[in-house]
């Protein structure tokens, strides 16, 4: 059951119920002295009233507690060892599990989800599994099951006293069960409106720019001010309602107590209990419900791990894309024969509804072939579509005159270099940045491509050369220079397709002609894809692909385009006309 | 001493809810002091059977019944008034906590905005929700919690007096030597531990989100989880640091749990010995069922306060963090503002740096800028072009020079006064959740609605309008509403347009929108800046060349000035970057140029 919920390994799995099971027994090892007072007492008793003579046996009970400590201690110790061992490892065999399993899924999939969330998967959610694991299961299952047990050795002691100890725990977890029912939908409406704070506070964050330098800054501070006030009197409410009901829970649980007194008393009266068993049970039922009222409290810690358990395995299970057979990862290097880009018939959609409709073209090796069209008319999709991020639903891709869907996308991504807007740099030195690009690179190597992607002058002027550590992202570097950077990891991959965003080269207005000169070395005799927004920067290229709303409208070469007057003529002319917008023209 | 600091701190923020605090530590003393009662009676039960043994007929059935209800009562009741004491505690860290979000957020609304622009806005958020649920817990449940265990000690002083001195001795060495390790344990967790656990949890949560953001680049270049060493590491450490803390406490929290449930270790051999030694055998029979049956109450209230020892150093770290916020220093007020005569700027030997040991983002800088021209600002990336729009305004405030709008110190004005005379154009073009018609009027929430249609129209929204479901009605963000990059821009253009401020600090777009937004844009932009004083940091060099004034800025300091023609003519920098730029403008992806 735990394995299956919270993906335990088995060796996790088995510690996870020895700890529970050493718990229990530390439960027990509790009651255990409750024996000896009523041992103890009946042996005062017994010479008090003359029946026996002597003293009492200091050693012997002594003795036996403290076995009975260091069974206490003992016990005790295991569980705990056990269970933070466990859930010590657990965390980061799962965490790795995890980070593996997101490095296997589509990008599709991970474009689609908030990376935050992704990471909260991996951090809070592991957390809480793992906290539930060390704390919450252990006590509950060891509650539980050392009351039962308890319950059940006292029935062949006397079963009519152990059923009034027992008699009330029905009701009382009914008085629980419907304590969830009647306050779920109170907690319901407290999460909105939590998120409606968290929304609230974002945008607030977000646009403080705009607020304070607005005459509406206190009538939004209000709105804001209401909505965190609102979520009170709801927290209340469910505290009224899960407090009362859990605190009635707990008192009908405890009327054992009372029952026990009311039924030994008249049974002890009549003589068929001994005094020595009337006074077990008295200290019994003061004490046996506290491992059950733990296992109550631990209840609803459990029932709330559930959710971040399903969130972890909704993750773990998320179907991988896969090549076909024979390409499969096992085959390092699959020969193909050549790279040209192919897309037939293709039509694609995010959801229902198609954003590409039956393109069809190829751009072929040794060529470059521009995407252009409006924002939004699909040109990044197209691109992606080329390197497998999803998997088209009609027509196919190919590469080489192979489908890109039989090839397993880790052999598949060999043969791609990206180079967008979104540069993702990681908190280590220029070198291991670079590195990224061919793992086992000659420092040589590192250095020549570098110096292609035009990254050496900045690199040199860095008080520690390539072993800088830049920051995270890099953000210790300008954008140009981040730009660069990623140039030069895929200088050093070298791949046969280079899939390129054009404005990358003006992310950095003041540094725009290094990154030109980049990118114009790197995709020299590869097949490039390039989405194109300057018109004027791709009148060389081979091929010019016009896209409007996801349909293929025109394509060719930048004179043919010039002729047909469609699309592309006008936005053409359109740019021209905008760069030679200035400031102040007018005046 | 440091837990009392953090309970007086919590104190300070409850408001008039100290009353409720204050009701609930009173009624959870009550219920541990009923509770204790409840197992008297219990343990009253138990003295009428010894009493009458022997002789069972002498036992008053009626009698022990009452005790038995009554015992079940004060057990209700002890539950009950811990209910009401958690009820209590509850509405007051409610309270607090919404209390302290809300001064929090309002204070850091009241911030400079230099400090949001090096803060990001996910994890100013993260400190007003999370840090602050960290304090909901310790008002929440334990106060409660501490006040109950507080009790016990004086219990026994009590019952050392009423009862048996020697026994109540006795129980209270375990206890004692419980407290005592609970305070070791305290002290071993404090400040190093939660420092080194923050430390490793913060590596961990960085490493973690690097790998996911860097997820793509994980995939494209063939790495695993496992080679992406940064991240194996963290997860190990924290794993490993995490284990080697629970095992370091091992021995302790064992002890602790075992001390507090070994009181019957103690109570035995006293009982045995007093008894043996034959005197008044019936009282320390009596005694001794007497602890025997209070023990687990003991027991109960001593297990709960073991959770919360950790929890007080998280809620201290948390506290901390606020409490550094609520000391930032907000930008400073003038008591009698002045009113300038005009919108000229000037900058006099202005000098900033970020913080106080870096360069100095601008160094020793004048610029005049005359009411109705044009300046722009080039010059390369960290040159000190947006320093000097920030400053301008009041994002931070000089720490050399001054900036002076005709003629007055911005310090000296009214600040709410200067940001009415402002507009800031600058790349992020956030909108609110509102409708189109509010985003625009955000500023000017008098116009009408015709004087906003009309700035939209000016600002070139109207083919936005027309798609739109409900047209200038339509909520931004509402499912559907998808807006590009360049029609936010526009609407953000049309909200300066009817704010219609004489002074406008623009930050020109690197990002490139497609060409028909691009020339819409250019379009609005013309409207706004018809007739303003502006200050413009310019990308593109072709679209300043018509500026009244060209300054290069380089290493924080105005290295060249002048109109493009004498710039031009000088042959400088500008020069040098112009015609860099015309280079940049005829590049041509796979033309002959670099073939």
């Amino acid at each position: 059951m735990l394995k299956k919920i919270y993906r335990l390994t088995d060796e996790g799995n088995r510690a996870i119920i020895k700890a529970s099971l050493c718990m229990c027994l530390f439960n027990l090892a509790t009651l255990l002295p409750v024996i000896l007072f009523a041992l103890i007492t009946d042996e005062m008793l017994n010479r008090y009233f003359g029946y026996t003579a002597g003293s009492i046996s200091l050693w012997v009970y002594w003795g036996i507690a403290l076995i009975v400590l260091g069974a206490i201690f003992l016990a005790y110790k295991i569980t705990y060892r056990k269970k933070y061992l466990t859930s010590g490892k657990e965390d980061s065999i799962l965490r790795m599990k995890l980070a593996d399993k997101i490095r296997r899924l589509p990008l599709s999939y991970l474009g689609k989800r908030n990376l935050s969330d992704l990471t909260s998967v991996i951090m809070d959610d592991v957390a809480v599994a793992q906290n539930t694991l060390a704390i919450v299961a252990t006590e509950f299952i060891g509650g539980l099951l050392s009351g039962i047990i308890a319950l059940v050795i006292l029935f062949f002691y006397d079963w009519r006293l152990s059923l009034c100890l027992a008699a009330c725990l029905p009701i009382a977890a009914a008085v629980m069960a419907l304590c969830r029912v009647i306050s779920e939908g109170t907690n319901k409406r407290n999460k909105q409106k939590k998120l409606d704070i968290s929304d609230g506070l974002q945008e607030y964050l977000e646009n403080i720019k705009v607020l304070q330098t607005s005459p509406n800054m206190e009538t939004y501070q209000k709105t804001l001010e209401s909505k965190i006030k609102r979520l009170i009197p709801g927290q209340i409410l469910y505290e009224l309602l899960s407090g009362i009901t859990i605190s009635i829970s707990y008192n009908t649980m405890r009327l054992g107590l009372g029952l026990v007194i009311i039924v030994g008393s008249t049974r002890l009266i009549s003589g068929q209990i001994s005094t020595v068993t009337f006074l077990l049970f008295l200290f019994i039922a003061v004490r046996i419900y506290e491992p059950l009222t733990k296992a109550c409290e631990m209840l609803g810690e459990l029932i709330y791990s559930l959710v971040s358990a399903k969130r972890i395995r909704d993750l773990l299970d998320y179907p991988e894309q896969t090549g076909q057979q024979d390409i499969q990862l096992s085959q390092q290097d699959i020969q193909l024969p050549q790279f040209d880009v192919t897309f037939d018939h293709v039509s694609f959609g995010y959801n229902q509804e198609d954003v590409i409709h039956n393109v069809s073209f190829t751009a072929k090796q040794g060529e470059i072939t521009a995407i252009v069209g409006p924002s939004g008319c699909g040109k990044s999709t197209l691109c992606k579509l080329a390197a497998r991020f999803w998997d088209v639903q009609r027509g196919s891709v190919s590469i080489g005159g192979v489908n890109v869907n039989k090839i397993d996308p880790e052999v598949l991504y060999k043969n791609y270099s990206f180079v967008f807007q979104d540069v993702v740099l990681f908190n280590d030195t220029i070198y291991n940045n670079i590195k990224i690009g061919k793992e086992d690179a000659t420092r040589e190597e590192i250095m020549a491509a570098a110096k292609l992607a035009r990254c050496d002058e900045f690199i040199e002027r860095l008080p520690k050369g390539y072993d800088t550590v830049i920051g995270e992202n890099g953000k210790t570097l300008s954008g140009g220079e981040r730009q660069r950077l990623s140039i030069a990891r895929a200088f050093l991959k070298d791949a046969p397709i280079i899939l390129l965003d054009e404005s990358t080269a003006s992310i950095d207005p003041e540094n725009e002609t290094k990154i030109q000169e980049a990118i114009g070395k790197l995709i020299k005799n590869k097949t490039v894809l390039i989405i194109a927004h300057k018109l004027r920067s791709i009148v060389d290229c081979d091929k010019i692909i016009v896209l409007k709303e996801g349909h293929l409208l025109e394509s060719g070469i930048h004179e043919e385009l010039m002729e047909e007057q469609g699309l592309y003529h006008r936005l053409y002319s359109l740019q021209n006309e905008n760069i030679a917008w200035t400031v102040n023209s007018l005046s | 001493m440091k837990e009392k600091g953090v309970f007086v701190r919590l104190f300070s923020y409850m408001g008039k809810f100290k009353v409720t605090m204050t009701l609930s530590i009173i009624l959870a003393a009550a219920s541990a002091v009923v509770n204790l009662s409840a197992f008297i009676s219990v343990y009253n039960v138990a003295k009428e059977i010894v009493r009458s043994l022997g002789d069972f007929s002498r036992l008053n059935q009626g009698r022990l019944i009452e005790l038995g209800w009554q015992a079940v009562f004060l057990i209700s009741l002890s539950f009950g008034l811990y209910g009401m004491a958690q009820l209590f505690s509850h509405i007051t860290a409610y309270n607090t906590v919404a209390k302290l979000r809300i001064k929090l957020f309002k204070y850091i609304g009241a911030l400079p905005l230099g400090y949001h622009s090096i803060n990001p806005s996910g994890k100013q958020r993260k400190i007003i929700e999370k840090n602050t649920d960290n304090l909901e817990t310790l008002i929440a449940h334990q106060i409660p919690d501490f006040v109950q265990s507080a009790v016990l000690p004086a219990a026994f002083l009590v019952f050392m007096f009423v009862y048996d001195w020697r026994l109540s001795l006795v129980c209270l060495i375990p206890i004692v030597i419980g407290f005592l390790i609970l305070a070791s344990m305290l002290k071993g967790e404090s400040e190093g531990f939660v420092k080194q656990y923050q430390k490793s949890a913060e590596d961990i949560s960085n490493a973690a989100t690097e790998y996911v953001r860097g997820i793509s680049v994980v995939k494209v270049f063939g790495q695993t989880a496992n080679s992406f060493r940064r991240y194996k590491a963290a997860v190990k450490e924290y794993s490993d640091y995490m284990i080697k803390y629970a095992l370091s406490m091992e021995n302790t929290d064992s002890a602790y749990n075992t001390i507090i449930n070994g009181i019957f270790f103690f109570l035995i051999p006293s009982g045995i010995i007093l008894f043996n030694s034959g005197n008044n055998p019936e009282r320390t029979i009596l005694s001794f069922v007497f602890f025997a049956v209070l023990i687990p109450a003991v027991v109960t209230i001593l297990s709960r306060i073991m959770k919360s020892s950790s929890n007080l150093m998280i809620s201290k770290a948390s506290l901390d963090v606020i409490d550094k916020i609520l000391n930032e220093q907000p930008l400073s007020k003038t008591t009698h503002p002045k009113v300038p005569d005009d919108c000229t700027i000037s900058l006099e030997r202005v000098s900033f740096a970020y913080e106080a040991d870096a360069e100095r983002a601008l160094n020793d800088v004048s610029l005049t800028i005359q009411q109705g021209t044009v300046t722009a600002l080039v010059g390369e990336s960290g040159g000190g072009k947006s320093t000097i729009a920030s400053l301008i305004a009041r994002f931070w405030d000089v720490q050399g020079g001054t900036i002076r709008i005709g003629g007055v110190d911005v310090r000296d004005m009214d600040y709410n006064e200067w940001m009415k005379q402002v507009s800031i154009v600058f790349q992020d073009t956030n909108l609110f959740k509102m409708s189109i018609i509010d985003n625009v009027a955000f500023y000017t929430p008098n116009a009408s609605r015709e004087d906003v249609l009309h700035a939209l129209h000016l600002a070139r929204c109207d083919d936005i309008l027309e798609k739109l479901p409900n047209g200038a009605d339509t909520v931004i963000g509402t499912k559907g509403i998808y807006l590009s990059g360049g029609e936010m821009q526009r609407i953000t253009l049309a909200r300066a347009i009817l704010k219609d401020a004489p002074v406008v600090l623009l930050d020109e777009a690197t990002a490139f929108a497609d060409a028909e937004n691009e020339h819409l844009i250019q379009k609005a932009l013309d409207e706004l800046l018809r007739g303003k004083t502006v200050l413009m940091i310019a990308h593109r060099l072709s679209t300043v060349i018509h500026a009244d004034q060209i300054c290069v800025l380089e290493r924080g300091k105005i290295v060249e000035r002048g109109t493009h023609t004498e710039l031009l003519k000088s042959d400088g920098i500008y020069a040098n970057m112009y015609e860099e730029y015309q280079n940049s403008i005829s590049w041509r992806i796979g033309g002959k140029q670099y073939a």
